[in-house]
This record gives structure tokens, sequence and C-alpha cells, in this order.
């Protein structure tokens, strides 16, 4: 047991590579036991072979075949270092202006699409604001939006419709004035035309009947003769209208 | 360039001075040729892993990390090696036993030394670990801590596992 022991650690005694409590405790059993004394010398022997193995060396092939090898990978490596280079640095400065390019023209894009949102969304929110305003409870707040609706095109029927009404169906006569002398800005629209007569046969007020005769005739609407004559012929119809009358029927004639 | 250290032309390599290769292989292609040939006991294959290792080199050159070149260059032919047995085992994977691999090789041994081809027969009839335990440390004279690095264990373990491998052969060796 002790020998087996002792016999594990002949090759690390032989090395020097034992600690030296091993290394003692070797040297002390090699003393008194010629067993492993005589393995000792067949480690050794062992050992001998081995290290007396001669390196072998290989043949030339080796070396031709590396030097072509080592050829072949430099070639592989230079003509892509050399014609690379240039072509990269040209490449990643069209990345950079690319990327530019694409962040300023997104910038400006977004600049554009923001601005054709917000002069819409001005331009309908201002439409809103007036066709509110239109219906507002204060007299001088629809004054104010009819004389507002001046501002929108002829094609804006629903700006049309809605003055429309109010110069039908306003309780205030200073507003339905101001209805009619707006909607005469619109007069190459047919119904803007229709309503201008319909007002002057039914509009008790002498203001807005004054006002409606001054736009026909100024707008030479000649199927408003017949809605002249009959308030000539109402006895009604109070003197200052007539003589207004028969001041603009001539122009219609 | 001749005095420069393994480690300072590899760093070279790594930067694209792909001829300073040959003064690397100066230095260590005889060692790893003896490396395997020890493992496979073959002169053929032995030249085209060595040649492998020198390609290996290059293709992961950017790989080295200012380490100790030896231990590298140890750990590319150990993967080589590796793949190479991996291959061949498949390829007989029935007809012979896993760490005989090679044995079957020694009969078109060139070797002239009955005492050579003695020992290469026991060589090969060790496991695969233990007999590359043997070549690094006794034939290659790679310090036990290097091993120990290059097959990523501890110095005292290589040194137990060696000597165990060591008392091993020595009795395959005596007995036949």
């Amino acid at each position: 047991m002790k020998c087996n022991h002792i016999q594990n650690k002949l090759i690390g005694f032989l090395e020097n590579s034992l600690s030296e409590v091993a290394n003692s405790e070797v040297k002390e059993h090699l003393k008194s036991c010629t067993n492993c004394n005589k393995e000792l010398e067949d480690v050794k022997s062992f050992l001998n072979i081995l290290d007396n193995q001669k390196t072998e060396i290989p043949s030339n092939n080796l070396r031709d075949n590396f030097n072509k090898m080592l050829a072949s990978e430099m070639a592989n490596a230079s003509p892509k270092v050399i014609p690379l280079k240039p072509q990269q640095d040209w490449k990643s400065y069209l990345k950079v202006a690319a990327s530019i390019v694409i962040v300023i023209g997104a910038f400006l894009f977004g600049k554009h699409q923001s601005n054709i949102t917000k002069i819409a969304s001005v331009k309908n929110e201002h439409k809103e604001q007036v066709l509110a305003l239109l219906e507002n409870t204060s007299a001088s707040k629809r004054i104010l939006a009819v004389t507002n609706a001046e501002e929108f095109t002829k094609k804006d029927t629903k700006i049309i419709e809605a003055l429309i009404n109010r110069l039908f169906f306003d309780k205030n006569a200073n507003v339905r004035s101001a209805a009619a002398e707006t909607l005469a800005k619109f007069s190459s629209e047919i119904i803007v035309r229709d309503a201008l007569i319909k007002a002057l046969e039914t509009d008790k007020n002498t203001t807005v009947q004054i006002e409606l005769i001054q736009i026909l005739a100024k707008i030479q609407e000649k199927r408003a003769i017949e809605s002249m004559k009959k308030l000539l012929e109402n006895e009604e119809t109070p003197q200052y209208v007539k003589q207004q009358v028969e001041l603009n029927l001539p122009s219609l004639l | 360039m001749k005095h420069l250290t393994d480690e300072e032309i590899m760093l070279q390599i790594a930067d694209g001075q792909l001829q300073l290769l040959s003064i690397l292989f100066d230095r260590y292609h005889v060692r790893i040729y003896n490396y395997f040939n020890k493992m496979v006991h073959n002169k053929m294959v032995s030249e085209d892993l060595t040649q492998d290792v020198f390609l290996k080199i290059i293709k992961y050159k950017t790989s080295y990390k200012n380490g100790n070149f030896a231990a590298w260059i140890y750990t590319i032919a150990r993967n080589i090696f590796s793949s190479y047995y991996q291959r061949v085992k498949k390829e007989r994977s029935n007809e012979i036993n896993d760490d005989l691999l090679a044995s079957e090789e020694t009969t078109v041994s060139e070797s002239k030394q009955e005492e050579l081809d003695h020992l290469q027969k026991a060589l090969l009839k060790l496991k695969r670990s233990e007999r590359e335990l043997i070549v690094m440390h006794r034939f290659q004279e790679i310090k036990y801590e290097q091993i120990a690095q290059i097959i990523g264990s501890s110095e005292n373990a290589v040194k137990v596992k060696t000597h165990r491998a060591l008392k091993k052969l020595k009795e395959i060796y005596f007995q036949a």
C-alpha cells in the first residue's frame, strides 16, 4: 500500500515537480525499499526512451504548400485593399449625403404637410365660426358674421344658404339688409337672385325694401320689375319707398 | 524582424502583414507537425493538418488578442485535430474503437526503429486525452502551466493526469 502510494509519485519525483514534503517522503522510502528502487529505475529508463524520441522533420511538401497558401492569401488580401478604399470612401460620402437629403426632405415634407392642414383647418375653423355666428342671439354679432361671409368664394353654398336664411328669417331688419348687401356679391348664383326677388315681395320692412330695390337695380335683375310695380300699386307702401322704386325702375326697363 | 517575439509578430499579422507568417512558420511548423504525427501517426495527414493550422491563423488573425502565442497556436491545432478525429470516427464508426482510431495506421508506418515503432503502438493504445498530454508535455516540452491554459484546466490537474497517463503508457509498453 505504501509502495503503491510512492510509486505513483515517482514520475513527479524524477521531474522535480513534487512538493518538498512529498519529495522527502519519497526519498526516505527509497532508502529502505528495494522494490520501489527497481520501479524507479524502470520509470527512469522508460522516460529516457520517451525523451530520446527524435522530432521528425516533415517533408519539403509542407513548406512548399505553406508558401503557396501564403502567396494566395496575400494576393487575395491585397487587391481587395487597394481598389476598395476609394470606393468605400465614395460610398460612405454618398451614404452621408443621402441621409442628409432624407432628413431635410422629411423635415420639409412635414412642414409642408402641416402648412396645408393648417391653412385648411384655419379656413374650416373660420367657416364654422361664421356659420355659428350667423345663429348668434346678438344682432350685432350676426351682422358681423354676415359681413365676414363676404370673404368666402361663390362655390361655398353652405355660407350662401345661411345668408339667404338670414335674409328671410332674421328678426332684425338690420341683419336682413346686411345679408342682402352681402348676397349682392354672389349675384352670379341663380339662387341668390331668386332669393333677393322673393325677399322684395315678402319683406315688410322699408329699410330692407329700399336696400333690395337698390341691389336688384344694380345687378340688373329684370325679373324684379313686376315686384317693383306691385310696390308702386300698393297703397300701403310708404312714399319714400315708392320714390326709391321710381328712381331705380327706369334702369331696368 | 527575426528578433521579435511570437506575440509581436502575430499582432502585426493581425494588422495585415501576412508575409510575417513565414517567420512563425519557421518557428512552429516542426513542433506542430510532430504533435499531429504523434497523435495520428500518419505523415501525410500530419502535413495536411499542419498546413490547416497556418491557414486558420490567417483566417482568424483578428481574433488573436495579444495572449500567449504558443497557447493560441496549440488551441488551433487541437481544434483541427478534434474535427479531423470526429470526421474519421464518423467515417468508420462501426469498424474501430473510438480511442484506438489511428492504431491501424501503425502498419503503414515507415519507421525503421523497432523501439520507436513499439512506443508509437503503445501510445496509440492510450485514450486521446491521455495521448495528447504525453505528446504535449513529453515530446513538445510544453510546461504544465501552459498545457493547462491550452486545454482549459488547472496546472495541478494536468500534472496528475499526465503522470497517470505516463504510468499507463509504461505498463502498456512493457507488457507487449
